[in-house]
């Protein structure tokens, strides 16, 4: 019975195996092997030990394009968390129309970020966009958004659109995770007359705090391997600004220059820098997240 | 399981549907795969026609893919042994195939076949230092200036004639530079530049007597005095305000600035013409002069080839048939019909040019300022076997420094270590 | 669907407040797609004036059908479709199967396996994609859609997670009594465990969908001939075309490439919603 069992275990796992050894762990281990080799699809890998590792790191654009992952990651998590807490606060209370507030939100999750690139593109046009008239009135601009030749505001531009576009996603989890919070420690609460901001930042914060913590490992992977918006928006800002990110390098190293082995050690390096953080914040989770 | 395997079964089914078009065919004829970036967007559909009808021996195949992804698409090929028998290619790119083995040497072939006499020296645009030939140009996109007879009329200045200078040019930009609505801010310029080294800094580094690479393509130059006084010269016109930085050129929409009557001239290639003409409003003047003369009586006549390329994966025979297709190409009746097409730019036969000169054409009246300065004065864009990855750095490091970013000398100095690094094959 | 009146948080802010700043919310979400339609519409050269026109007339319902011809938006359409409708097919029958594996048979062998699950979430594309593009070219399949849709029948991470803790939700005694039944392990799973998952299969179809009708890297780095382009790669070509001269074309190809997820949503949107919070309260 439980070889039988284990024989239909096996069997139903199989295509996982398969998958895994083929697509996952021997890519690893070649991707590995390539980091450390000069090698062009055209002529064969020729070993040369760590000078890939070296000439990477000691090159300063790969530390540029940390530092404008790192900003990016920063200015689009803080806003995607901070206001979809406050929405899915809001969205969760019972009252009409809500149902079509949050199918409103979720719209530009479903749209491909090419699609939205382009027209935020448009919408960030100095000269004829419609933010910067819009903001006018208010007295504030004119900025240039990823048209600048300032690594900053092109990072900020490309972060806001992606704060934008990914807002949705983080209000669905934190709605999913209010519906965890019982509805006694709420009432408990407002017997012992706390107000809606306390309440908001005593009970709400840390009894979400695991779905928070999980959208923040989630968001940090994501940041580091953003590369879709980074590559696009830059194809229409010629402006020599260093806004490059670790995705974008990649890919150019890759797929532009032919160099696979400097393409892979980067991406090793990306992938150790994620690995450290992860852990970091793992370390955080002890003794900042809270589980019911 | 069954339902699984079935279902992978079909999928690997359709996609090798997709896949197909490898399977070759079995015949005594010789398969010639023309790889044609763009299509018939760029070879007139009629050269091929012609061919076809005068070779039926050669069964031709054309490969098809835009620009952009034809580049990736024919690197991939060679990499598999696939690639087209010919194709066509950017110059840089044809530099990186030929150092790397992918590409034939056609210099034999071109001495025993072509009459060098007939051409115009751009005939060895795909030459590299050591005297390899490893393409023929499929068309030239060569610079001149393009002006906008409007502002030139309303500013009272004489249009540009055949004889003027670099040092003129600048002063006319000054002279056309205008605040119209008086906000404070530019908004018409004398000058628009491009950011990238063909319509941008090299003409300003040639007309110097500069050159960003030596004769070898394997040093770096831009220490060097004139290189370094014709990049000033390049990023001062941004900085004295003559000349738009590249933030408001890419809002403005690029050429688009120059249709729409914003910019005075306007350093561009041969290509930007039916853009101009698609675009502008009815009733737009505009023209072209000859690249101003330089230093030393030299024009900085730059242009960008593309070049027919063979195969080095080719057989024997395939590449025989590559060769009677360049032939053809290059032959009186192929050039003259790709030339009445506006296709791929200047052609390189002199047949083909003295017919550009009488033939109806839409494009500015002074159609010479494209080809009168070839013979005499033109350049390439110092290809070499990592041009694709010094150019862009290059591009980069400069447009910092035209936008004030990094300091002249400083980027002077970062320009060639990282040019030098990237020659070195140091990353 | 959601109970939203669970627990009150925000009890003594008045609802008007709430509702302006969801209001406020909305408009800023929805502003650049209404934006987007506008400038669609413009005529030739429109798009650059200031200062900006909103929904003025003439309209020029011309740039739609221009995208379609000029473009050919529909043959990425289609392309598209092909290729999200097999990677459904692929992911609904491999994560299903191998999430039953992992839930019903725990045995050593495969915790350690499911351990690796776990860990390939945290695996960061980048690593593997240069490989995977090195495999591909050594068999021959750059240029076709077999790099695009072979992987998603070898199973995800994230879905095979999904599958797995649903199947664990639903009491083992049903598939003891099926066992003794004398019904086979696979018939117990084709006609008890896949009848009782329709909301996980829905979250994982639509959830599918969406990556692969927005996936950009991998068709761009797989696919070179134009007629095999996806709606991602293909809009990024238009850009070169049309960007300078041609925004509002441009714009109504984006506006159309967005239609089919939102009109799918639209749909399918209380599976879609009830899908994705279950796995956020399981994750």
């Amino acid at each position: 019975m439980t070889k039988k069992h284990q024989l239909w275990g096996w069997f139903f796992i199989a295509p996982y195996i398969i998958g895994f050894s083929i697509f996952t762990l021997s890519s690893v281990l070649f991707s590995g092997y390539l980091s450390f080799t000069e090698y062009n699809l055209f002529n064969p890998p020729k070993w040369v030990g760590f000078r890939n590792y070296i000439n990477v790191l000691t090159d300063v654009s790969l530390w540029t394009s940390f530092r404008n992952v790192f900003v990016y990651g920063f200015i689009n998590e803080f806003l995607q968390l901070f206001l979809g807490c406050i929405l899915a606060v809001a969205l969760n209370r019972k009252m009409k129309g809500t149902g079509i507030f949050r199918t409103l939100y979720f719209l530009p999750v479903l749209t491909p970020m090419v699609a939205i690139s382009f027209v935020w593109s448009y919408i960030y046009n100095p000269s004829y966009g419609v933010l910067n008239y819009l903001l006018s009135f208010l007295g504030i601009g004119p900025f240039k958004y990823t048209f600048s030749s300032n690594w900053f505001e092109f990072v900020v531009g490309v972060a806001l659109m992606n704060a934008w576009k990914g807002l949705g996603y983080i209000i669905l989890y934190v709605l999913g995770g209010l519906q965890n919070i019982s509805t006694e420690v709420m009432e408990a609460a407002e017997v012992d007359g706390a107000g809606p901001v306390r309440k908001f930042f005593s009970i709400t914060v840390p009894l979400l705090s695991p779905t928070l913590f999980f959208l923040l490992v989630i968001g940090v992977i994501n940041s580091l391997q953003v590369f879709d918006q980074f590559y696009i928006m830059a194809q229409s800002a010629n402006t020599g600004a260093n806004i490059k990110v670790v995705g974008t390098l990649i890919y150019e190293n890759a797929f532009v220059y032919n160099k696979l082995g400097i393409g892979s050690s980067i991406a090793w390096v990306s992938f150790i820098v994620m690995a450290v953080l992860t852990w970091i914040q793992k370390r955080m989770e002890k003794r900042y997240v809270h589980y019911a | 399981m069954k339902r699984i395997f079935s279902i992978i079964l079909i999928v690997v089914m359709c996609a090798s549907i997709f896949a197909g078009c490898n399977d070759k065919k079995d015949s005594d004829k010789v398969t010639l795969r023309l790889g044609l970036p763009s299509g018939y967007d760029i070879t007139a559909k009629e050269v091929v026609d012609n061919f076809q009808k005068a070779h039926p021996e050669i069964e031709l195949e054309i490969d098809e893919t835009p620009w952009s992804e034809f580049k990736k698409k024919v690197k991939l090929q060679s990499a598999s042994k696939t690639a087209p028998t010919v194709f066509i290619m950017d110059s840089g790119h044809v530099a990186y195939m030929g150092a790397n083995g992918m590409a034939v040497d056609l210099a034999d072939r071109v001495k025993s076949d072509l009459n060098a006499d007939d051409y115009s020296s751009a005939l060895y645009a795909g030459q590299d230092a050591e005297g390899h030939l490893w393409g023929i140009p499929h068309g030239l996109n060569t610079l001149a200036i393009y002006y906008n007879e409007e502002i030139f009329d309303e500013a009272g200045l004489e249009y540009p004639d055949e004889s003027w200078t670099f040092d003129d040019m600048i002063k006319m930009a000054k002279k056309l530079t205008k605040d119209l609505d008086s906000d404070g801010e530019v908004d018409q310029y004398g000058l628009m530049l491009g950011t990238n080294i063909s319509t941008g800094w090299l003409p300003f580094v040639l007309a110097e007597g500069g050159a960003p690479l030596d004769e070898t393509r394997t040093k770096s130059m831009f220490k060097d005095k004139k290189t370094v006084s014709g990049l000033k010269k390049y990023v001062d016109c941004v900085k004295d305000g003559i000349a738009p930085d590249a933030e408001w050129s890419a809002a403005q929409g690029g050429t688009a600035a120059f249709y729409t009557g914003k910019i005075g001239m306007y350093i561009a290639l041969h290509s930007m013409i039916p853009v101009i003409e698609n675009n502008a409003p009815e009733g737009f003047r505009y023209n072209a002069q000859i690249m101003p003369y330089g230093v030393d009586g030299k024009r900085p006549c730059v242009y960008v080839p593309n070049l027919w390329v063979v195969s080095s994966t080719a057989t024997e025979e395939e590449q025989e048939a590559a060769w009677t297709w360049i032939k053809y190409y290059m032959s009186d009746e192929a050039q003259k019909i790709m030339t009445e097409s506006g296709l791929d730019g200047i052609q390189v036969k002199k047949t083909a040019i003295e017919y550009m000169e009488q033939m109806e054409y839409n494009g500015p009246e002074n159609l010479s300022a494209f080809y009168s300065g070839l013979e005499k004065h033109g350049t390439t864009i110092y290809e070499n076997g990592t041009y694709e990855e010094w150019r862009p750095k290059a591009d980069e490091i400069i447009t910092q420094m035209r936008n004030g970013l990094v300091g002249f000398n400083d980027g002077i100095k970062e320009l060639d270590s990282v040019v030098s690094k990237v020659l070195k094959g140091e990353y | 669907m959601l109970k939203r009146n669970k627990n009150k948080i925000l009890n003594n802010v008045p609802n008007i407040l709430v509702t302006c700043l969801l209001i406020l919310g909305t408009v800023i979400m929805v502003f650049p797609f209404i934006w987007a339609l506008s400038v669609s519409l413009q005529g030739p050269g429109l798009a650059y004036i200031t200062p900006p026109r909103f929904f003025k007339a003439p309209f020029y319902f011309s740039n739609y059908s221009e995208a379609f011809a000029k473009a050919n938006m529909f043959r990425y359409f289609l392309n598209s479709l092909f290729i999200a409708v097999l990677n459904i097919i692929g992911a609904v029958a491999s994560n299903s199967f191998i999430g039953f594996g992992f839930a019903r048979y725990q045995f050593k062998g495969s915790q350690v396996l499911f351990f690796t699950v776990l860990c390939t979430m945290m695996l960061p594309g980048n690593i593997t994609a240069i490989v995977h593009y090195i495999m591909w070219q050594n068999v021959g399949a750059l240029d076709t859609y077999i790099p695009l849709i072979v992987p998603s029948f070898f199973g995800s991470a994230m879905m095979t997670f999904l599958f797995r803790q649903h199947f664990l939700s639903i009491p083992t005694d049903i598939y003891s009594a099926a066992l003794v039944d004398g019904a086979s392990p696979p018939r117990i799973f084709m006609q008890v465990y896949m009848p009782m998952s329709k909301p996980i299969i829905a979250t994982v179809t639509i959830q599918t969908f969406l990556n692969s009708w927005n996936n950009m890297f991998q068709p761009l780095i797989y696919l070179t001939t134009k007629s095999k382009y996806t709606i991602s790669v293909g809009l990024l070509y238009l850009k070169g075309t049309f960007e300078t001269n041609n925004t509002e074309i441009l714009i109504a190809a984006s506006v159309l490439a967005m239609l089919p997820a939102v009109v799918l949503y639209f749909f399918a949107q209380k599976q879609f919603v009830q899908g994705m919070v279950s796995a956020a309260v399981k994750g």
